[in-house]
Parts: C-alpha cells; sequence; structure tokens
C-alpha cells in the first residue's frame, strides 16, 4: 500500500531492504515482516528510511519524524526466504501535523521559494512585507494599497503616483532597487531599515530667486531618527545651484535643500549633542546664527589644529560654491558678527553582555569608558 | 460723481496697490488673495512671500506671524534708493555714487553691498563679479 503524507502521487522508486533484522540482530526468530517508511522530498528524491520489524507481541509500529516537507512511501511486507504465511490486518496510518502551518522564503525582491502550507489549514496572504498576496488568476502580485507589486520581475504593475519624486529613477522602480536597505508602506513612499520616511513629497511649487531666476520643486518631508518631520525641498529642474544649500549639504548627505528653520530640528531629532568651541573632530556639525541665535549657515568640520586652526567644508548649490574655510571666517556678516555653535551625532547605546564584562580587565574598562566619551557615547550603568 | 466713485473702488481693487508704508518693522494690513510666490529670501530659506505694489512699485514682502515686515525685496527698474542706486546699476556706478563700499558674500545667495538707508544692493552670486557687475535686485532685511 501507498501512504501519501502529503500529496497525491504513486511513487516508483527501488525500494532499500532492511539487510537484518528489526532490532539489529541476525538470529532473530520472528517473521522477516516489516513495516516500511521510505520519505522523499517534494522533488521525489529518496531522503530517509524507518522500518520496524513484526515481533512475537504480534505489532508493528514505525514512526518517523519528517525533517522536511515532501512525500513518504509506507508499505508492509513479508521477506521471509522461504515461504511462510504472515498475515496483516488492521494497518493504520497515523499522521501527526507539524506546529508550523506555513512558512514562506523570499528573495530581497520578494519572490518566495520554499513555500510550505500545511495541507487543510487557511492559507495566510499577508506575506513579503506583510502585504496581502492576490493569487487570483495565478498574478502572485502584492497589493501595496496605492500600487501592485509584482515580485517576479521586482517591477510595480503601474506608475508611481508620485513619480515625480524620484525622477531618476523609472517610475515602476521598487524601493530605488535596494530592497536591503529600503521598504515601500504603500507603494508610494520608499522608508529605510528603521521605518523613516526618506523623502515622503507633499506638493511641487515653483521658487523663485530674488534675481530673477526660479527652480521648481517638490516640497516634503524627510525624517529625524526621532520621528520628527523635517520639512525639505528637492529639485525637480532648474540650475544646479537648486540642488541643495548649505544644510542639505551638512545634515542630508547633499540630497535636499532645508531651510534654516529647520536646523534645530533636526539637532533635536539627531541627537545631537553641543559640543565645546576648541574640542571639534571631524565631521561635526557648525551652525552659525545671527545675534537672536537664529540659524543662518551650517558647515562641517573637515580639518582641525592646522595652521589655519580649524577648517570647515561646505555650502550647497554650486560645487564651486563649495568651499574649505576656516571656522572662524566660514560665515562673517559686514559687522563682523559671527556667532556659531559646534554639534556631534551622539552614538547608539553601547551594551556590554555579562559574558563580555567578566573578561575586561580594569584596564580595558578604562579604555573603553575613555574611547566612548572620545566618541560621544553615553554610557549607562545597570 | 457716482460713478467716478465706483471706478476709483475697482481700480484701487485691480491693482492691488498698497499706500501704507513699506518698511522693515512696519505693521501690513494683509488682504485677503494678496498673490504670493515661495522666495529664496537668505541662503538657506525659502519663505512665502507676498507680491504687493506700491505707489506703482513692486515689492515682494515677508511678514511674520504679526504680520510685521521682515523683509522686503524689489527688482522694479522704477525703484530707486535715498542714495541714488537702482536696479541696473553697475558696481563701479554704484562705488561712485556712494563711495567704496564693503561687499558681502552671502555664498549660495547673493554679493550685495548695505547701504545707508538700510537697503542691500545685490548682484547675482553665479556672476564672475566685477566691476561691471549690475545690480539685480534690492532687498531689506529685519536682522541687518
Amino acid at each position: 500500500m501507498v501512504g501519501v503524507v502529503r500529496g497525491l502521487r504513486t511513487v516508483h522508486q527501488p525500494t532499500p531492504r532492511p539487510r537484518a533484522y528489526g532490532d539489529g540482530s541476525t538470529d532473530n526468530t520472528d517473521p522477516r515482516t516489516f513495516v516500511t517508511i521510505l520519505m522523499f522530498d517534494r522533488n521525489f528524491v529518496f531522503q530517509d528510511v524507518a522500518y520496524q520489524q513484526l515481533t512475537s507481541s504480534g505489532v508493528m509500529n514505525a514512526t518517523y519524524t519528517a525533517k522536511q516537507p515532501g512525500y513518504a512511501y509506507i508499505y508492509v511486507s513479508n521477506e521471509e526466504g522461504t515461504l511462510r504465511d504472515v498475515y496483516i490486518d488492521d494497518v493504520t496510518i497515523t499522521q501527526t501535523q507539524s506546529p508550523v502551518v506555513q512558512s514562506e522564503d523570499f528573495y530581497p525582491f520578494g519572490l518566495s521559494f520554499n513555500s510550505y502550507s500545511r495541507e487543510n489549514s487557511l492559507v495566510n496572504k499577508y506575506q513579503y512585507n506583510g502585504k496581502e498576496l492576490q493569487n487570483d488568476l495565478s498574478l502572485g502580485v502584492y497589493d501595496y494599497g496605492a500600487r501592485m507589486y509584482d515580485p517576479t520581475i521586482a517591477r510595480w504593475t503601474t506608475i508611481d503616483p508620485i513619480a515625480s519624486k524620484y525622477a531618476s529613477y523609472s517610475p515602476y522602480n521598487y524601493v530605488l532597487n535596494n530592497p536591503v536597505k529600503l521598504t515601500d508602506s504603500d507603494g508610494r513612499i520608499v522608508r529605510d531599515r528603521d521605518g523613516n520616511v526618506v523623502f515622503s513629497a507633499v506638493e511641487t511649487v515653483k521658487v523663485t530667486h530674488p534675481s530673477g531666476s526660479s527652480a521648481v520643486m517638490v516640497r516634503g518631508y524627510i525624517y529625524a531618527n526621532d520621528g520628527t518631520k523635517i520639512e525639505a525641498y528637492q529639485k525637480v529642474s532648474g540650475g544646479k545651484g537648486w540642488d541643495t544649500d548649505c544644510h542639505g549639504q551638512t545634515f542630508a548627505d547633499g540630497q535636499y535643500w532645508i531651510n534654516n528653520d529647520q536646523v534645530r530640528k533636526i539637532l533635536k531629532g539627531d541627537k545631537y549633542a553641543k559640543v565645546e568651541q576648541g574640542k571639534e573632530k571631524n565631521g561635526d556639525a557648525v551652525i552659525y546664527t545671527d545675534t537672536n541665535g537664529e540659524v543662518e549657515d551650517s558647515k562641517t568640520v573637515s580639518k582641525t589644529n592646522t595652521d589655519e586652526g580649524t577648517c570647515v567644508y561646505g555650502q550647497g548649490g554650486l560645487q564651486e560654491e563649495n568651499t574649505e574655510e576656516q571656522m572662524e571666517k566660514a560665515w562673517c556678516r559686514p559687522d563682523g558678527n559671527t556667532n556659531k555653535e559646534i554639534y556631534r551625532k551622539t552614538q547608539s547605546d553601547v551594551k556590554v553582555s555579562c559574558e563580555q564584562a567578566d573578561k575586561m580587565t580594569k584596564q580595558t574598562v578604562q579604555d573603553f569608558l575613555k574611547a566612548a566619551e572620545a566618541a560621544g557615547v553615553k554610557i549607562t550603568y545597570k | 460723481m457716482k460713478i467716478y466713485g465706483y471706478l476709483l473702488a475697482i481700480l484701487a481693487i485691480s491693482c492691488n496697490d498698497c499706500l501704507c508704508q513699506i518698511n522693515i518693522g512696519a505693521k501690513f494690513d494683509r488682504k485677503k488673495n494678496l498673490p504670493e510666490e515661495l522666495s529664496l529670501v537668505s541662503a538657506g530659506s525659502m519663505k512665502k512671500v507676498y507680491v504687493i505694489l506700491s505707489e506703482h512699485i513692486k515689492y515682494k514682502i515677508l511678514l511674520d506671524s504679526s504680520n510685521v515686515i521682515s523683509y522686503i525685496e524689489t527688482n522694479d527698474e522704477s525703484f530707486e534708493t535715498s542714495e541714488g542706486i537702482k536696479v541696473k546699476m553697475s558696481l563701479k556706478e554704484l562705488q561712485r555714487t556712494v563711495g567704496k563700499a564693503k561687499i558681502v558674500d552671502e555664498k549660495g545667495w547673493s554679493k550685495y553691498v548695505r547701504l545707508s538707508s538700510g537697503w542691500c544692493a545685490a548682484f547675482n552670486y553665479e556672476d564672475s563679479f566685477n566691476e561691471n557687475s549690475k545690480v539685480l535686485f534690492l532687498f531689506k532685511r529685519n536682522n541687518l
């Protein structure tokens, strides 16, 4: 007889025969009658065998725990070399199902493989990124809300409703072709792996320079690490000077235009800590303010301890306007009044396990604390 | 007489003319439907400004939350500062009028000369700057 754990195939495979008796002995007088379970994977490749010989109690009981989805070929046999009648009845096959109801593995762009779904169970359709798989007509697309996504070709089936925001990408692209770092919650907005919106477009606006030149920009938001909304602009068309500004250069890798009034929100949201003047390091942000403390400019420390003192870099806009200059002279009002503040982005909390801590000598602890302090890392003791 | 009155009223509405004093710190009585646009009012600040006509000169003004004027700009060729500085005047002509003046470089926005009247004569930041560079616009800010 054929017992199929999952599926409905009749199996034709050479069946390995047990060479010894069920208990491993060779002088067993019990009949050479067995119940055998042959295990195959989903491609009918033989994987394993379990068998049990008939004992004097008259019961044969073979069990096998499947290690992977596939098929079981179960049979009883009388393998006596000489004619010897053995009567077998009341054959029962019991399958205890795995507690795993469904499992899926995914390629980075969402195509699933190694799919497993326990028979007779309700299929969970909410799979890749928790989105519902629409498999009617075998389409295999995910419903993201604003659009349908086809993981087979790693593309959306329709264009991006805010395609103008991602002008340098195909309007069908999925998460800017970087599913490892970025996600998409609804088919419109790309997010980083912390869930922060990379850029959320609000509207397209025209901006003019007092001289008369103008640019078309998308006004939108980026998010600070604590979720604070930061208003930002991204150029759609216009001269190169509209690409980014000093704050976009300092705080957003030159990707956006950020207004003066957003800088304090960034400093707070991204957990920048104020650094005493004279203790600045490369990479620190310098903001220049007016007499009321309003931010007017920002730069990044590029050199310290030079003959010229500390140097800063940046401005934004045209590349030829981006210069390295002395921190003291970088932003100077006609009356020579320059106020500046230096900030450093604090690191994430450092967690040391008890096991690691036990291995630390007094010296390594001191070195660790010293390095942490220099890096601006906050240490908390628990 | 009544007809003249109506005509005057229509004229006043159509030209958006503002007879109030346009100056930094002055309270501005903002009418509804005043034309507005987004303007780069400093190197790192895009703000919504209102376009107004005052004595036939076009200005753009920035208002704070109390409707007080905090920034004014104009590139209207009819406008002339009390020193006699106008748009399209060269740096050479400007210096002849007001003397040698310090040039402030607000990178990414403009190079400008601060005038005694409180106005600043601004040149474009992109152009190579020399004595033939032209004044492109004039502006006033509350913190200059």
